[in-house]
């Protein structure tokens, strides 16, 4: 997740730590954690409490996340709109109510789930992968207070996944604010292509890597603001719309959108940009012929 | 009556036991609802209206709750409250499928407005010279009510529960509590979303524990049907600015107008106990009555107009019909004068975390321009749309983030006729020449302004 959160009141030593274990640094670390958290039965009560503390965090649309909550109103229509026109046989069963029905889709990196559960609100049968057992504990809860059930969430990552699921195919892959943390973000977009059906979707939001992002990210966010612990972004990670285009034109793929998106930390809303330099939106397809 | 309750329990069968109690109210209920609308007036109607016939709403329930009891319609003499409909009103109507109902019933249509100040010349009027378009129409509350009703027998997902008050709101502290709702008869029930359009004493307003601006104008509301005498078709509304309050003649139908007389208080008892020929005669002493004329802010309202005139700013391009009409006389009233108190009220906040005010919960307006129910229709349609907007982005409906967008698009909206509607009385209600003076000018000025006009007829529309 990237810093463009703005200051907020809350109790920041919580939300360090909560964005702390959300980072992808150890995404290829593969460890051992229960597959399946929508079989509640592994955790104790103690875990319980821990974890919905942390799912109130992750859902207070005021509290620390409140910029991810907001990044919804931009990003769930890039991804409805992106997959309706240019995938109509994925959502043959689309009504007014669910608008993406019948889609899958694997969801990378889904933190607290703020992205999951929206489009499995609109009728896709969501795959949400992280590799925090704690945001998936967290996530796991939510969805079954609200009784959402086509949100499935597993501690994994995109990687491990491939290796433990190698014929599974979805209709469309979403990483938003996850490949700024991934060690290797090639790698990373190979095996979400891979994972592609084809004429799928891949949607990717991201932070550019120049100096505004650096202005912005680092020295904002980490030093003058103190929004996110110092060393929570290494700007080096960071991925530019140049290189994402070409790693997906390696893979296949064909690019289809490219929109800027700029953040309003004051009335918290996220707006499309025409520019790029800071956080951006990508919407690219795989070739129908694999 | 049972003709309505008879239709709704059959379609809800697998809820027939419990909906049969709640229906008649003998047993205290409970369950959860995706939303509750609190107050059914004509805005909670249309609310639960516009909900049950949202497609995307199609698989959610809904229940609308009003304290009285049901009403049948009936049509043997006026209603004494009337509202002034605009077009956007009209197309929301429309749109539901309620208005056929409403032309089935009665309703009159206005072609002309006349509106005119009783200490100057000033005069502005409304509508085409010819006649040919329909600018407004007058219908009677229980007649736009009883369409909506009418309209929602046939939407299944909506359960409708009259002599069932609320008494208690409890709103929740964490976005994934649910509302709770609590009737006088010991019902409860959750909800994920709250409407409140319990009218301007609106109990949920006061839960949310929001800043409510008032004003008191002193003033009252009397309200009358008139028997008029009128040559030609009865298609005009007239205002006319008394220095204690405008007073408005609205067509009902060829011989008989709906009166609404704002006044002071005291004015307003006194018209109250007048029998019904004495008070046929001040009717019309009001209108015809010239006594108040000022000479001096008269003068000065022709130079304004003639300086207007040089200045090019006096278009009259959007109609040129702006010849002083003479209204008709009143002969006499049907049935008994009645009367209404006035206030101004508004809340800094019409959301709060699952919860949302509408019509005149929200705002209360001054009946001068006729724009109360038209403010509470907008706010409809609104929430409708921002309800949409979040299913569509796959947030659930009572969404926080899209409240708030409804809940600035709406006071942008509302306050602006507001702040025009409350100036304009504040202006009226003096003869102290400057006052006199200003609101010659207002007049005058507006009557300049094609836009300031079509803000003042349709806006309140949007
Ligand atoms: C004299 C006068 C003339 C007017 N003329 C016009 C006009 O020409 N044009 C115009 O647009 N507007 C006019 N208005 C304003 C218009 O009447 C109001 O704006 C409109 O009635 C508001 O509708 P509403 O549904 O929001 O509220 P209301 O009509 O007040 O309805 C609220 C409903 O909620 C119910 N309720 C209240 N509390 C509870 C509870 N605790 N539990 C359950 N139910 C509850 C009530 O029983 C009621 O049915 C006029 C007003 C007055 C006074």
């Amino acid at each position: 997740m990237n810093c463009i959160v703005p200051p907020s009141t809350h109790n920041s030593t919580t939300v360090s730590h909560t964005r702390h274990t959300y980072i992808y640094n150890n995404m290829l670390a593969i460890r051992n954690f229960p597959r399946n958290y929508c079989s509640k039965s592994t955790l104790s009560e103690d875990e319980i409490q821990k974890f919905s503390k942390m799912a109130n965090e992750w859902w207070d649309i005021n509290g620390p996340f409140n910029g991810l909550h907001s990044m919804n109103q931009l990003r769930v229509p890039f991804i409805r709109n992106g997959i309706s026109s240019h995938q109509k046989s994925a959502v043959v069963n689309a009504t007014p109510a669910s608008l993406l029905a019948g889609c899958s889709i694997l969801d990378v990196g889904c933190g607290g789930g703020i992205l999951s559960e929206s489009l499995g609100r609109l009728g896709a049968n969501v795959t949400a992968i992280d590799p925090s057992e704690e945001n998936v504990a967290a996530a796991s809860l939510h969805a079954q207070k609200l009784k959402l059930n086509n949100v499935t969430y597993e501690v994994s990552s995109v990687e491990n996944f491939k290796t433990l699921n190698p014929t599974t195919l979805f209709d469309a892959v979403t990483a938003s604010e996850v490949i700024e943390h991934v060690e290797n973000p090639e790698f990373f977009i190979q095996t979400c292509t891979s994972l592609l059906k084809p004429g799928g979707s891949l949607f990717i939001t991201t932070i550019n890597r120049n100096a505004a992002s650096w202005a912005l990210a680092i020295c904002a966010a980490e030093y003058v603001l103190n929004v996110v612990p110092k060393g929570t972004h290494d700007w080096n990670k960071f991925v530019t719309p140049d290189e994402l285009n070409s790693f997906i034109t390696k893979n296949g793929c064909q690019l289809r959108q490219l929109h800027g998106m700029a953040y309003n930390p004051f009335i918290n809303k996220w707006h499309w940009s025409r520019c790029t330099s800071v956080n951006y939106a990508l919407h690219a397809t795989k070739s129908v012929h694999d | 009556m049972a003709g309505f309750y008879m239709n709704r329990l059959f379609t809800l069968s697998k809820q027939a036991c419990l909906t049969r109690s709640l229906r008649y109210n003998h047993s205290p209920a409970s369950g959860h609802y995706d939303i509750i609308i609190s107050g059914g007036g004509m805005v909670g109607f249309a609310m639960a209206c516009s909900l049950g016939r949202n497609d995307r709403l199609k698989n959610k329930r809904i229940l609308l709750l009003e304290s009285s009891n049901y009403k049948e319609l009936n049509l043997t003499a006026y209603n004494l409250r009337v509202c002034a409909l605009n077009l956007n009103s009209k197309l929301l109507l429309e749109s539901l499928g309620a208005w056929q109902h409403i032309v089935n019933a009665r309703c009159s249509p206005v072609k002309k407005m006349q509106v005119w100040d009783a200490c100057s010349d000033a005069l502005i009027t409304f509508g085409r010279a010819d006649l040919s378009e329909e600018i407004a129409w007058i219908v009677e509350n229980n007649v736009i009510q009883d369409s909506l009703m009418k309209e929602l027998q046939h939407k299944n997902q909506v359960d409708v529960q009259y002599q069932s008050k609320v008494i208690h709101y409890r709103l929740p502290n964490h976005a994934d509590d649910a509302v709770q709702v609590t009737l006088e008869n010991g019902s409860h029930f959750t909800t994920d979303l709250i409407i409140g359009a319990d009218g301007y004493n609106s109990g949920l307003r006061q839960a949310m524990k929001t800043q409510y601006i008032t004003h008191n104008y002193n003033q009252m509301a009397v309200v009358a049907t008139l028997r008029i005498s009128e040559s030609t078709e009865n298609v005009t509304a007239w205002q006319k600015f008394l220095p204690s309050g405008p007073i408005a003649l609205l067509p009902l139908s060829t011989g008989l107008s709906s009166l609404v007389w704002s006044t002071d208080k005291k004015l307003a008892q006194h018209l109250l106990g007048l029998p019904p020929e004495i008070f046929t005669d001040r009717i019309n002493q009001a209108i015809w009555n010239n006594e108040d004329i000022n000479h001096r802010a008269q003068n000065v309202t022709e130079q304004l107009f003639q300086l207007l005139k040089v200045c090019r700013i006096n278009s009259r391009e959007e109609n040129e019909t702006d010849t002083r009409q003479l209204p008709p006389s009143v002969v006499g009233i049907e049935g008994h004068q009645a009367a209404f108190p006035l206030s101004f009220g508004h809340s800094v906040k019409y959301v709060s975390p699952k919860t949302v005010l509408i019509g005149d919960a929200a705002h209360r307006i001054h009946p001068l321009a006729g724009q109360g129910v038209n403010l509470g229709f907008g706010d409809v349609a609104a929430l409708n749309e921002v309800i949409n907007e979040a299913i569509d982005s796959g947030s659930d409906h009572g969404n926080y983030l899209y409240l708030q967008k409804y809940q600035s698009n709406r006071q942008l909206k509302n306050l602006a006729i507001m702040a025009i509607v409350h100036g304009l009385h504040l202006l009226y209600g003096t003869k102290s020449l400057p006052h006199v003076f200003l609101r010659s000018l207002g007049l005058t000025v507006t009557d300049s302004l094609p836009s300031v006009k079509r803000l003042i007829t349709l806006t309140a529309s949007a």
